[in-house]
């Protein structure tokens, strides 16, 4: 929109008009978000404005260690074990799809992927069907593994778009330099592909982390996730403790896209700007 | 060159003034009038300002001051889809969802050309360029001369009163380029339409215009035919811009005429004509094409300079001598002898030229002494 | 690093090996190295993953109860004509069956299983089943002296069809269909066909969240691709920070907003728009605006992506080729974003229609979609055949918009 060039009055209206229309969209997306932060610091227990003054005492109760803390220690605990597991099987696979087109490879990545596609609650009535048939039913092996499925995709898919703006001859230059192949993955490969790692990672722990619905077909009470309570209490009776976790939730996520957005630029950084 | 002189300019710029932020002037007071059917070449290094010179002709860009005529009207607020002019991209901008035909075909199509009209015209414009059997082709499977090709052609096929094209062959190799350049000269001649070129290639500017028009800092510092630009260079600018210059830098000690003399720093005297009338005490720099250099073994004339070959490059049809020339920087000559004949490194000559071919022009500034 | 290994490794070997079998021999190790890195997680995901949907689909047409239950009645009965009541042999496998399966607790399910079949067998069964282990032969008058329903056909006809492994009894009941008594598939009374509805609700709710997706997404996408001031940067934040916080947390504020004390009435009635507070959450209203926040970054992000790689400059070609401002829009700039359209367009159907999280929490019963129904039969009912029926529905549904799309628009999707 280079706003030099000859434009008649209706490109100039039309332009105004986008701007105003992008105005209102960014406003609809925020706006709930910002909105709720202030009313967890209310001292009255509705939900509304104006409010009856301020006080901390929503977030006494969400840092309780019940249930809301043990909670989130099952979500951590989960998402942490999830997103190892799917982190390392994902750029291993990646990494085999990359080196060579072996037979059946989009049949294989179809697979791979296709937890994206299949919707969620098939997946978790699926799990659940499996899971009771091998004891893994209200167990938090159960659950790592099920988010695990969901997570990988995440990766594969990261890593491997890391891989393609990969230079291959790097690695050929190692190995001509007299490095032997682990060494070429450790010392050069590895740290050239390691923030498309750290993204497919954070999409992963995310997935796991915000997951409800496998939740809420395999958790038993001793697994319940954060997302579980949340959900159960939001059926139930919004209350301000809700949006007290909600406001530290938005917190938490805040500082993982800048986490994020750091580890893009330093991609950005030694991938030469693409 | 066409005699042109009396028929009025198809395209006249009148005090053009462009600014994107109010400080720096990216054209100044500029004036330029293009003849019909006159091939102009606006050449310059970038950021010289001659694209957006282009671009203000195409619509794409809004003047600061001043105004654009086409055919003796006001262009300045007729949007680019209503001012009939063909521009070829340095990236061609062919659209890479239709096929070669229907990119050749959409300007024909935009005007509400008769189907049939277009599939004939489109297909005589292919043949044109020789590009006939690659209609039904999507652009990205031809090569970048292809491509270079449809996009001429899709700029001709409407007829425009003026086809622009923005450093065309910039993409393309060397071998390629000068084989397109050839091939837009016959074109041109062809067709009979104005063009108006942007290079920043002084070889292809000076092989296809019939005037060159040389900018730098949103100026035009010379304009006129190749030969002109090329062997009488109004400006030290332009001298070292377009082929190779030897630049002697000094102070004017003498004047009469066409003639004057120049000390340089070690205190040697030449002498050259006069270009810009530079009197007694002025600094400034004498410009000598490197092929206008001869080199003697003993001195034969009183203004002959004392210097030393340290290097000998042969070029095939030249060779060419790097010199060491006190008080003057980066000497080169030109000579047209055989390899055998050819002089040793190390041997000590005097050159001298004529004193036409020594142009006393302005001081050269640092960044032309670098170039 | 596997290239040169592998010449290293060929080159010590004996000159008589062609070079063709040698490249072919090369050429497998490769093969076998990529599907080696590959296998941890295809294995993974084919037990974790694949399996468990191939069971569902396995379940919603199997049928075990009966069979595991009654295993002497299934036998007998497997034979039966169905043209007059059933021989004295069947009557008294089912006896003994029931007098067995009530002392062992096994005849409830079979009970429940039969339930679907035919209302009323539930408890005909287990009233039967209780007196089951008191009656002696001749075993076909006792039952029906127990109950007369014994000596009705239509409760054997059921009860042959109930005992086979496999049954369509689910599948046809989420489609609104069922078996009339000889057999033939017709369709349920108007008053009980209530389960295709949530099918073609999925399906309208799906593609009305995508096509305001792409009304709302394409000038967000296209002004933060191709503005040149950093309001793109900030207009592709808002549309990301969403996408990154927790669905629940976006969810819990969109409850805030619009419930009857919320700030949307507030606003309203502050403007004085209007007297009374509306009802704005627990129907339709709701769950669009939710789904469009949680779904349009899904639509922005493809299509920005799309958009950056299409030249502005061809939008200026077009205008000096004579196409007004709107034409060369149409003509050229838009064809050139549909693979993001069409990627965008295809992953928020996909997700909408699997949707279960904010309808349930936002919607009103009405609001309800497929998802809805496998949680209900899954975790409220315990009809897990139905709960698997309706989740093959949703799968179904969902690949054929996936083959759709990918055929029709020519959508890449994820990849």
């Amino acid at each position: 929109m280079a706003n030099n060039s000859t434009r008649t009055a209706q490109e100039r209206i039309a332009s105004v008009l986008l701007k105003a229309f992008v105005g209102m969209t960014c406003f609809f997306l925020i706006f709930p978000i910002l909105a709720i932060i202030p009313i967890s610091f209310s001292s009255g227990s509705f939900l509304s404005y104006p409010m009856p003054g301020f006080s901390l005492q929503w977030y006494e109760a969400v840092l309780q260690p019940f249930p809301w803390l043990e909670t989130l220690w099952n979500s951590l605990f989960i998402a942490i074990c999830a997103t190892v597991l799917a982190t390392t099987l994902g750029t291993l696979a990646a990494y085999g799809l990359t080196v060579s087109r072996f037979p059946g490879r989009g049949l294989v990545i179809a697979i791979i992927i296709s937890p994206l596609i299949v919707p969620i609650i098939v997946v978790a009535l699926g799990v659940y069907f499996f899971f009771a048939r091998v004891g893994l039913l209200g167990t938090f092996t159960g659950l790592i593994m099920a988010h695990t499925a969901l997570g990988a995709p995440f990766v594969v898919i990261t890593v491997l778009a890391t891989l393609q703006g990969f230079d291959m001859q790097l690695v050929r230059a190692s190995s001509s330099l007299g490095a032997k192949p682990m060494a070429t993955f450790r010392q050069v490969t590895f740290p050239l592909i390691a923030p498309g790692i750290a993204t497919g990672a954070l999409f992963a722990f995310i997935t796991s982390f915000d997951e409800v619905v496998v939740a809420l077909f395999v958790a038993s009470p001793a697994q319940f996730t954060l997302p579980r309570q949340m959900f159960a209490g939001l059926r139930d009776q919004l209350d301000p403790s809700i949006v007290a976790m909600s406001t530290l939730l938005i917190l938490f996520t805040s500082l993982i896209l800048i986490v994020m957005e750091l580890l893009r630029r330093r991609t950005q950084r030694i991938m030469g700007g693409r | 060159m066409r005699d042109l002189a009396d028929t009025a300019p198809i395209v006249q710029f009148r005090g053009i003034d462009k600014t994107y932020d109010g400080d720096v002037n990216i054209l100044e007071k500029l004036d330029l009038d293009i003849q019909q059917g006159e091939f102009v070449t606006l050449l310059g290094p970038s950021g010289s300002g001659k694209s957006t010179l282009l671009m203000i002709l195409a619509g794409f860009e809004e003047v600061t001051g001043g105004e654009v005529l086409l055919n003796g009207e006001r262009l300045n607020n007729v949007p680019p889809h209503k001012r009939n002019m063909g521009v070829v991209f340095q990236s061609y901008a062919l659209f890479p969802h239709m096929s070669v035909r229907q990119n050749v075909a959409y300007p024909l199509k935009q005007r509400g050309v008769p189907k049939a009209e277009i599939d004939a015209r489109a297909e005589k414009a292919l043949d044109m360029i020789h590009m006939k059997e690659f209609g039904e082709r999507m652009p990205t499977q031809l090569s970048g001369g292809q491509q270079q090709r449809v996009a001429l052609a899709r700029a001709i096929v409407y007829q425009p009163e003026v086809i622009l094209m923005d450093e065309p062959l910039g993409a393309l190799d060397k071998k390629l380029r000068e084989k397109m350049q050839i091939e837009i000269k016959h074109l041109h001649e062809q067709l009979g339409t104005t063009i108006v070129f942007v290079t920043h290639d002084q070889s292809e500017a000076l092989t296809m215009s019939d005037r060159i028009a040389v900018f730098n800092d949103g100026k035009i510092l010379q304009i006129g035919p190749p030969s002109e630009i090329y062997e009488a260079p109004n400006c030290s600018f332009v001298a070292n811009f377009i082929g190779e210059t030897n630049n002697f830098s000094g102070q004017v000690t003498a004047q009469s005429g066409d003639a004057c003399t120049l000390r340089m720093a070690n205190g040697a005297e030449i002498s050259g004509q006069n270009i810009l009338g530079a009197r007694v005490g002025d600094a400034a720099c004498m410009a000598v094409r490197p092929e206008h250099v001869k080199l003697d073994l003993e001195q034969v004339c009183s203004h002959a300079l004392k210097a030393k070959v340290t290097g000998v490059i042969y070029h095939g049809d030249h060779i060419r001598y790097e010199l060491d020339v006190p008080g003057a920087r980066d000497v080169t000559a030109r000579s047209n002898a055989h390899m055998q004949d050819a002089l040793p490194e190390g041997q000590e000559v005097y050159i001298h030229w004529d004193m036409d071919k020594g142009r006393v022009l302005d001081p050269l500034s640092g960044a032309e002494g670098a170039a | 690093m596997s290239i040169t290994a592998e010449f290293e490794s060929d080159s010590g070997r004996a000159p008589e090996v062609s070079l063709k079998s040698k490249l072919r021999r090369a050429e497998r190790q490769r093969q076998l190295k990529g599907l080696g890195l590959v296998a941890p997680l295809l294995t993974f995901l084919l037990v974790i993953f694949v399996l468990p949907i191939v069971a569902i689909l396995f379940f919603a047409v199997s049928s075990p109860e009966v069979g595991e239950a009654l295993p002497r009645t299934a036998e007998a009965i497997k034979s039966w004509d169905g043209k007059d009541l059933p021989d004295e042999a069947t009557y008294r496998a089912l006896a003994e069956d029931l007098a067995e399966g009530y002392e062992a607790k096994t005849v409830a399910g079979a009970g429940t299983r039969l339930n679907y079949q035919a209302s009323g067998f539930r408890s005909l069964i287990m009233r039967t089943a209780r007196k089951a282990d008191e009656m002696q032969a001749p075993f076909k008058a006792a039952m029906i002296d127990r109950d007369e329903r014994w000596g009705e056909i239509q409760y054997w006809r059921e009860l042959q069809r109930a005992a086979r492994p496999l049954t369509p009894l689910y599948v046809l009941q989420v489609l609104d269909l069922k078996q009339d008594e000889t057999g033939a598939i017709v369709s349920v009374p108007e008053n009980r066909a209530i389960y295709l509805d949530y099918l073609t609700r999925s399906l309208w709710i799906s593609a009305s969240v995508t096509v305001l997706c792409l009304l709302i997404g394409y000038p967000i996408a296209y002004f933060a691709a191709h503005t040149t001031s950093n309001w793109g940067y900030l207009v592709l934040g808002a549309v990301l920070l969403p996408f990154w916080i927790s669905v629940l947390v976006r969810t819990a504020a969109w409850m805030v907003v619009l419930q009857r004390e919320g700030m949307l009435n507030d606003l309203l009635i502050g403007i004085g728009l209007i007297g009374e507070p509306l009802q704005l959450l627990f129907n339709r209203f709701a769950v669009y605006i939710a789904m469009i926040h949680v779904l349009l970054p899904f639509l922005v992000m493809p299509l920005y992506n799309n958009m950056r790689t299409i030249p502005q400059l061809h939008l200026k070609a077009a205008g000096s080729l004579g196409a007004t401002p709107f034409w060369a829009f149409w003509t050229v700039y838009f064809p050139q974003s549909l693979p993001g359209l069409s990627a965008g367009a295809l992953l928020v159907f996909i997700l909408a229609l699997g949707y279960y999280i904010t309808p349930a929490l936002v919607g009103g019963p009405g609001d309800q979609m497929l998802s809805f129904l496998v949680t209900q039969f899954a975790l409220e009912i315990g009809n897990w055949g139905m709960a698997a029926a309706a989740a093959g529905l949703l799968l179904v549904a969902t690949l054929v918009s996936y083959a759709v799309f990918r055929l029709c628009l020519g959508a890449r999707g994820f990849m």
